[in-house]
């Protein structure tokens, strides 16, 4: 059983691996101006005792939209995207408990000078980014008997990415050119979730997730850097259209407070985006799915004048191996 | 059998992680920077490991090319507490609202049939007008998208050579160490502008960019707040308050040892001031006002301007000073009255800014009347 166990990880891992290269090979990494993904791509909680779920989620933010508050205005000229591919680890120690870990791989693009007579130049930024763990608790568990589903977690956000890459030059790249924050963050997570069996398949979830930002020293020593605190809510409504498909429709709502340095704020940071997530899951196993989803902006207001996300695409490819049957490797033999 | 061909699998499996894992790290933390623009910089006059990347990239603060103007007095666009800078060349009188130069920072365009930029760091807080033609053939200048000492950079699109805005100077590339040949800029607020000269030209909001020009891009207090500085302090001095606005003046080729000497314009008093001064062995004169909010330079250069015996008029607006011969000059140095309508003096080398900047660029500046 063990060695069963054992060649199972040593299989899903090195598939994780795989598919993290191949897409980080293709693109790769979040951006700090707009939806930095790492914490809205946590799936829901608790796996079940002996569960292990694997996700590979990547996806694609182009950052092109110039917005001053809530009012968009044009931007010929410069042009961004952010790659990011997530690999995200959820355990079920027990039925209630669970233990996630979420890395990833990021690229950042950032085209400037398009449309001056000067030229334009293109610096792109690569590897690995932050990543986070968290322990999640489900308070109440649904059932037959009970349509709500309550769970809590908590973790970190850990600096596993580099803050201080330098240009060919040698110049280091502003802090959101930089695959990595470099600071510890905490993170605080919950979910509520309502179904209406038997009445209907739809349910309704709530999940909300906050993260306090730490402090980074920028260029020199002393001189503190901040993210500003992040906050994202997701209403989501969720149905099946068959037996293997279903889909999510969600309403983000993030809020990032201004970025501090040596506890001042900075201009040109923090906001409010409000963001219309349709999401289609597709089971093409009993062990495996697929999740495509895009980002659509309904509204922003932005402190100054940043950079926002003009949409955003994602494909995610989850593979949840339970304990108690037979294994996926044995399966798919 | 089974068993054997899972562990072969298994095995299998674990290699091709490994070298995935492998791959995977090999291509960490990668950049890159590539495009048809861009700098073209071997060696810096300045410390380049204090050249830092300002975030929007080369031209990313895109520079206006065709900029239109309209009537100062017909223009009721910006807010009257904002400051504008000005420059001068004959009998045209141009302002740039700051609430447009935070989001451009570089104007290219002629006036006079001159080839002139008007540079603006909002960080520093100085403007700076360059006459291009006598700077250096061809040069067309962008936002580089770096920063010195919290200080633009510009560069120049047909070269790729860089130039410190507060120095005055390429600072790397062809054209590494010519000093620009500038254009004296005075700076006021709005409101004061429109009295001085209702019939000069002021820059409109038809940049040809779509964009909001009544926000604060550095936030409402970034001109006042002492602690809202954005990148690091080098060499911090506490003679003054970080953002305390002085007139400074600077030799040709300023660089970091240079001697310069810097005005405060809480010095010149309410009323229209004048300080007459040295400055590396010349007589300087320098107008200013702390309520009018502005303050100008002059090198007493010929004979004519050396006789001149000038006294500060207040409220005779654009008027600033008179001579013994009955002459008024404006801020700009030009005289607009009496017999010698037409004469300016030579303006000084010199610009305005925020102390902190000033005091960070030139380490050992001078402090008038400390």
């Amino acid at each position: 059983m063990l060695q069963h166990k054992l060649r199972l990880l040593t299989s899903a891992f090195c598939l994780t691996t795989i598919s993290l290269f191949f897409a980080g090979a293709a693109l790769s990494q979040t951006c700090s101006c707009a939806g930095a993904p790492l914490l809205g791509t946590q799936s829901a909680g608790a796996t079940g005792a002996g569960n292990l779920l694997f996700g590979v989620t990547y996806e694609f933010n182009q950052i092109t939209n110039l917005y001053t508050g809530s009012e968009q205005i044009t931007n010929d000229s410069a042009d961004r995207n952010t790659q990011s591919t997530l690999v995200e680890i959820n355990y079920g120690i027990t039925d209630r408990l669970s233990a996630s870990g979420t890395f990833s791989y990021v690229r950042k693009q950032r085209t400037s000078g398009i449309g001056i007579p000067g030229g334009n130049q293109t610096s792109t930024t690569a590897g690995i980014g932050d990543g986070i763990a968290l322990l999640r608790y489900t308070l109440l568990p649904q059932s037959l008997w009970n349509r709500y589903h309550i769970a809590v977690g908590g973790g970190v956000k850990a600096p596993l990415g580099s803050s201080s890459l330098n240009n060919p030059n040698g110049r280091r790249f502003n802090a959101d050119m930089q695959p990595g924050t470099g600071a510890w963050d905490g993170v605080f997570w919950s979910s509520l979730g309502l179904n209406f069996l038997p009445v209907s398949t739809a349910s309704i979830s709530l999940t909300n997730s906050f993260r306090l930002t730490g402090t980074n020293e920028r260029f020199v020593e002393g001189d503190d850097y901040r993210f500003g605190n992040e906050f994202i809510s997701i209403l989501g409504i969720s149905n099946t259209i068959t037996d293997r498909i279903s889909y999510n429709i969600n309403t983000r709502y993030r809020s990032t407070s201004s970025d501090q340095r040596n506890s001042i704020s900075q201009p040109n940071t923090g906001g409010k985006w409000v963001t219309l997530i349709p999401d289609l899951y597709i089971s093409t196993s009993e062990r495996t799915s697929v999740k495509l989803s895009g980002q659509i902006p309904l509204y922003q207001d932005l402190s100054g004048l940043q950079p926002s996300t003009t949409y955003a695409l994602s494909a995610s490819f989850f593979i949840n191996i339970n304990s108690s049957q037979n294994t996926f490797i044995h399966a798919n033999n | 059998m089974l068993i054997t061909n899972q562990t072969k699998r298994s095995a299998a499996a674990v290699i091709l992680g490994l070298a995935a894992i492998s791959l995977v790290f090999a291509s960490c933390n990668v950049s890159d920077s590539s495009g048809s623009g861009g700098l073209e910089v071997d060696e810096w006059l300045i410390n380049e490991n204090e050249v830092v990347d300002g975030g929007p990239g080369i031209d990313g603060i895109p520079s206006i090319e065709n900029p239109t103007f309209a009537t100062t007095s017909s223009t009721d666009d910006f807010e009257d507490n904002r400051r504008i800078a000005a420059l001068r060349i004959g009998d045209e009188l141009r302002a740039y609202p700051h609430q447009i130069m935070d989001q451009h920072e570089i104007v290219n365009h002629q006036v006079s049939g001159r080839d002139v930029t008007l540079s603006f760091c909002p960080l520093t807080g100085t403007s700076i007008g360059i006459d291009r033609e006598q700077t250096a053939s061809g040069v067309e200048f962008g936002v580089s998208g770096l920063l010195f000492r919290n200080n633009l950079i510009m560069y120049d699109r047909n070269t790729g050579s860089t130039w410190s805005q507060m120095q005055l100077r390429s600072v790397g590339g062809e054209f590494a160490g010519t000093d620009a040949e500038t254009i004296q800029v005075i700076e006021t607020t709005w409101g004061q502008w429109k009295e001085m000269y209702p019939d000069s030209q002021v820059m409109t909001k038809n940049t040809g960019f779509n964009r909001n020009y009544d926000i604060f891009v550095y936030g409402s207090d970034y001109t006042t707040n002492h602690n809202d500085i954005l990148f690091p302090i080098k060499n911090a001095d506490n003679r003054l308050q970080r953002k305390e606005r002085v007139h400074a003046l600077l030799p040709p080729g300023a660089n970091e040892e240079s001697d310069v000497k810097a005005y405060p314009l809480s010095n010149f008093g309410p009323g229209i001031t004048l300080i007459e001064d040295q400055f590396m062995g010349e007589e300087v004169l320098l107008v200013g006002s702390s309520d009018l909010d502005l303050a100008s330079s002059f090198q007493l250069e010929t004979a004519f301007e050396q006789e001149l015996q000038l006294e500060a008029v207040d409220g005779e607006l654009p008027i600033v000073m008179r001579d013994q011969h009955g002459n008024g000059w404006d801020i700009f140095g030009y005289a607009i009255d009496g017999p010698n309508q037409g004469q300016r003096l030579t303006a000084a080398r010199g610009y305005t800014g925020y102390w902190f900047a000033l005091a960070d660029f030139y380490p050992g500046i001078e402090l008038y009347n400390e």
